[in-house]
Order: C-alpha cells, then sequence, then structure tokens
C-alpha cells in the first residue's frame, strides 16, 4: 500500500495548510480499510482524494487561492504581470545564455566568429575540443578560418592568490579584436582585480609569478567585455605553456571565419591521414535581433489564436470602450515582453532549440488568457464580473436566449454570454443598469468583493 | 408553510447512508456505491451545511484494535429533518439504502 499512501501524500499538498494533517488522517485511515476489504480497488480509492481535496482547497475561507492571487480589480491584473514580467526579465539578463541572445555581442567582427566544439556536445558549457583537436583545425581548416584560438581554464597560483585562470593562445584575444601587446601576458578579470589585488591601479605592467613562471599583466578586462563560456579570473596568453598541456587535455576553441556565416550553426569534417575524419560543430557568437524573434512569434500566434478563442470582445456601448482598450493594449504591452524573455528562460534551460516553437506557444496562450479575461471584465470599473448563472434552456432558442449571465459586484451592469451564439445574439451583450439600481448591491458585498 | 431543505438525490442517499451504516466514509461508499471521489466531497459540504458533524475516534479504542483512529459523522437535528423531508420526495431511498446494507 506504499504507492497508495503516496498519492494520499500528493493529494494532500493541494489541501489547505491548516487542515491538512487531519485531512491525511482520516485518508490514510480509511485506507487501510478498504486495503483489508477491497485491496484491488484502492488505487482508484485514492485518486478520488484528488476531488475531495480540491473541494477542500476551494472551499475553505481561511486559504482560498482566490485571496492569494486574487486578479479581480485592473490595477492588482497589471501589477501581477508587471511582476511576472520583472522576474522572468531578471532571470534573463542574468543567467548568461539568455543575455547572450539580449544583449549585442561586444565584438566589432561578431558576425565571423564561432565556437567550435566536437564530439556533439554543442551547447554544454563545458570545454569539450582537446588540444590535439585544436592543432588538427588549425592546421586543416584554414581554408575555413582565418585564424583559430584555444583556451582551458585551470585554477593556478598567481602571486599570493589562487585564480582560476585560462590558459589560452597567444591570439585568442586579437580573434576578438581586443589587441593585446606580444608575450607572456596575464590580463585580469575586472572582479578579480578588484578582489584580489583590491584594485591597485599599478597592478597593470605588474610581473606576476605564475605557478613558478613570470607573466606581465598587460589589461584588466571589464566583465561586459568577455561574452565567450567559461568563467574565469583572468587569461594567460602563452603559447609555451599551452603546448606543454597534455594533447588530451579539453579547453574551449574560438574561430574566425574567413566569410561571416548566417546560419546559427555549421558542421565542419576535418581529414587527418592518421585519425581519419573528425567532425566539428561550429556556432555564431552573433545572434539575430530580439524584436525579430518578437515580431515572428507574434505572427504565427495571431494566425493560430482564432482557432483556440474567439477574436470578438463582445458588445457594449460605445462611451465605455475607450478604458477597455486601453486596459487591453497595457496589458499585451507588458505580455510582449514577459513571454519572449520567459520562453527564453525556459528554452535554454530546456532546450535552446525548441526557443521558436516555445514562443510562439506562449503568445498563443498569452494572448488567450488575456482575450478571455478582456471578455470578463465590467467595461466601467474593469473589474472581473462574479456568481455566473446559467439562464434559460436549450429548448428554448427559437424563443429566448439561453446562456450566462454574470453580474458587477459594484452594481454596474450584467453580461449575457449566449451558449450557442444566434443570429439574434451572436455575441456577449452588456447590460448597463443606471443608479436606480443602486440599492439592490449592498455595501457588503461591494467590499468583500475588493 | 416551513421552508424544507431541498437536498439532491445523490446527497439524499450519502444522509440515509450516514444515518443507517456504520457512519465512517469507506461504509458509505459501500452501502450507496459510489466513488470515494463524490462521497468525501459530499459529505464534507453536508458538514459545512450544519445536516451532519463529525467525530474522531478515541484513541485508546483505535489502539485496542490495533489500527488508526477513524472519523465518524453522524446526522445532526437538521439532518435528520432534512433527511425526514427527502424520504417523502424520493420514496425508494430508504428501500434502496436498505438493499445495500444487507447486500453489503
Amino acid at each position: 500500500m506504499r504507492m497508495q499512501a503516496g498519492i494520499l501524500r500528493i493529494a494532500s499538498w493541494l489541501t489547505p495548510a491548516s487542515k491538512r494533517g487531519e485531512w491525511l488522517a482520516e485518508w490514510t485511515a480509511e485506507l487501510r480499510y478498504v486495503g483489508d476489504h477491497r485491496r484491488h480497488e484502492a488505487t482508484t480509492f485514492c485518486l478520488g482524494a484528488f476531488r475531495d481535496a480540491m473541494w477542500l482547497r476551494r472551499n475553505d475561507p481561511d486559504t482560498h487561492p482566490g485571496s492569494v492571487l486574487n486578479l479581480d480589480s485592473p490595477l492588482s491584473c497589471l501589477v501581477f504581470l508587471a511582476v511576472l514580467g520583472a522576474a522572468t526579465g531578471l532571470f534573463a539578463f542574468r543567467r548568461p545564455g539568455p543575455r547572450d541572445v539580449l544583449i549585442p555581442i561586444p565584438y566589432r567582427n561578431a558576425q565571423n566568429l564561432v565556437m567550435i566544439t566536437s564530439g556533439g556536445h554543442f551547447g554544454s558549457g563545458r570545454p569539450e575540443v582537446t588540444l590535439e583537436a585544436y592543432r588538427l583545425l588549425s592546421d586543416h581548416a584554414r581554408n575555413v578560418f582565418t585564424g583559430v584560438a584555444f583556451y582551458r581554464p585551470m585554477p593556478m597560483r598567481a602571486g599570493n592568490a589562487d585564480l582560476s585562470l585560462a590558459v589560452a593562445s597567444g591570439n585568442l584575444f586579437d580573434l576578438l579584436n581586443l589587441p593585446v601587446p606580444f608575450g607572456a601576458r596575464l590580463i585580469l578579470s575586472d572582479h578579480a582585480w578588484r578582489k584580489h589585488f583590491h584594485a591597485d591601479s599599478n597592478t597593470v605592467g605588474r610581473v606576476i609569478e605564475i605557478d613558478g613562471s613570470p607573466a606581465t599583466v598587460v589589461a584588466i578586462l571589464p566583465e561586459s567585455l568577455w561574452r565567450l563560456p567559461g568563467r574565469v579570473d583572468g587569461w594567460l596568453l602563452d603559447n609555451e605553456r599551452l603546448s606543454a598541456l597534455p594533447s588530451h587535455s579539453k579547453g574551449f576553441v574560438l574561430g574566425q571565419r574567413i566569410r561571416p556565416q548566417r546560419d546559427w550553426r555549421v558542421r565542419i569534417e576535418v581529414e587527418d591521414g592518421r585519425r581519419g575524419r573528425d567532425i566539428f560543430e561550429c556556432a555564431t557568437l552573433a545572434h539575430g535581433r530580439p524584436i525579430l524573434a518578437i515580431l515572428l512569434g507574434v505572427m504565427i500566434a495571431l494566425l493560430i489564436l482564432p482557432a483556440v478563442t474567439s477574436l470578438s470582445l463582445g458588445e457594449y456601448p460605445a462611451n465605455r470602450s475607450a478604458r477597455r482598450w486601453g486596459f487591453l493594449v497595457l496589458k499585451i504591452a507588458i505580455i510582449l515582453p514577459t513571454v519572449f524573455w520567459g520562453a527564453l528562460d525556459l528554452g535554454l534551460l530546456v532546450a535552446p532549440a525548441l526557443f521558436p516553437q516555445g514562443l510562439w506557444i506562449g503568445y498563443v496562450l498569452a494572448f488567450r488568457w488575456a482575450l478571455i479575461d478582456q471578455r470578463r471584465r465590467c467595461p466601467t470599473c474593469l473589474r472581473r464580473l462574479a456568481y455566473p448563472t446559467r439562464i434559460g434552456c436549450s429548448s428554448n432558442i427559437l424563443l429566448e436566449w439561453y446562456g450566462t449571465e454574470f453580474i458587477c459586484t459594484r452594481g454596474h451592469g450584467l453580461l449575457h454570454v449566449p451558449e450557442i451564439p444566434t443570429s439574434a445574439y451572436g455575441a456577449q451583450r452588456w447590460l448597463q443598469l443606471d443608479r436606480s439600481w443602486s440599492s439592490l448591491f449592498s455595501q457588503s458585498s461591494t467590499s468583500s468583493a475588493a | 408553510m416551513t421552508a424544507e431543505p431541498k437536498l439532491s438525490h445523490t446527497a439524499a442517499l450519502i444522509l440515509h447512508a450516514i444515518q443507517a451504516g456504520d457512519g465512517y466514509g469507506f461504509s458509505v461508499m459501500e452501502i450507496t456505491g459510489l466513488p470515494s471521489g463524490t462521497v468525501y466531497p459530499a459529505m464534507r459540504r453536508l458538514g459545512r451545511d450544519g445536516l451532519i458533524r463529525s467525530q474522531w475516534e478515541r484513541q485508546s479504542i483505535a489502539d485496542a484494535g490495533q489500527r488508526p483512529p477513524r472519523k465518524y459523522y453522524r446526522l445532526t437535528r437538521s439532518g435528520r429533518v432534512a433527511l425526514e423531508a427527502s424520504q417523502k420526495r424520493y420514496p425508494l431511498l430508504a428501500k434502496f439504502a436498505a438493499t445495500e446494507v444487507e447486500r453489503s
């Protein structure tokens, strides 16, 4: 009965926390009797617990979910969307993958630059290319690349500090169009300079002993200028030290193509007489503009939207339309970047290749929600309508309308939503109530809905 | 004219099963033949409306039987009134429930 007990425990998470213990005790006790008398029905019995838990959750006055996420008022709805947008945006701008898409690459020749991987490990964010493969590539792919650079992050002792330094080929910063003097050179990150060298302005030009060999600090690199994989405290451009590494040492490889490559990913095959054929994958550092991705996602979503919801917003008095349209436009304006950032976060977290699909699916769902939410709001106060009531019956459709009636808790009017659109009653219709109806709406109902 | 509480057939059946049976959830399921996903929410609804009340079995009784204590449901005064009214409205209710009790 362990599995059934597990089902009950999962269902118990749906119940309000204050009643969870008692609820679980009752169902667990009952499960014991079901196990004794009808063991084969125990799982079905436990699945019924989800309905009970949901009922308890919906009807609990203390912890009703509506009180946690109440989007009734237009302001709370917009605030919720704004907070959601800020959270997804913050997450996107802080993570390396999405940030690279959002912020343009600072290198002038970004169209020509590619990160090269081998062994089908593209996008892993780990060093995957061996030093031997890098040498093979730099020797045999001169018809494709004007230059290929290698760097391998590793812990090293620099002066009195333990740093994570990238031992790199001498041309790494030349390929990035950030030229530095020739020789064994150390470039410190701005973070490491502040943390380990106390932002000393005399650090540049100093000779520091790194694992027993001297290297001159030639520059401090601002954080925004390093956009390649691998987070390090500095870069040691030293071909001699690189050649001393074992040939199976793995690192990152940067290439500069002869011609700009439009494709985001391409495959390169290199023939080697001794080892046969090596296959490398190249991904360009230059990403497309976010605005184009948003426009494409919105266009696809607009094509699909009529299939998943009605585009009609209903029949309303003309003088009520300005506020409603303003509210809808605000919602859409917040949704556009929010879905883009959310799709970036989720896409690059789960599967980067699925980002375009995630984007338009996100827009379809978000636009559908925006339209449905818009149709259920009072045109005067823009609050969510309440108390849905079924009116009429289907057999009376020729004589009378039937469908659902909603009411504004502040007494502004009634919304009639037909069950089946007819020529006489095609769209939902708003009935504005004048002040003479206000006595029917008590202050208590108004305040409780607020 | 007195206002009689109006119950659905299912609610009336459960009310009848609580009175006729042992008064815990599983016995109501056995008498009515209804699934757990219907019986337990319905009993909570009846409890909320004041037609039944629940009470946990004493721990000493459960310990003597080497089992966990169970929750028993009983009809309140208004529950009995509602059941009587429902039996007038659904005359086959008592007969159906009695048959189910005999079978079980």
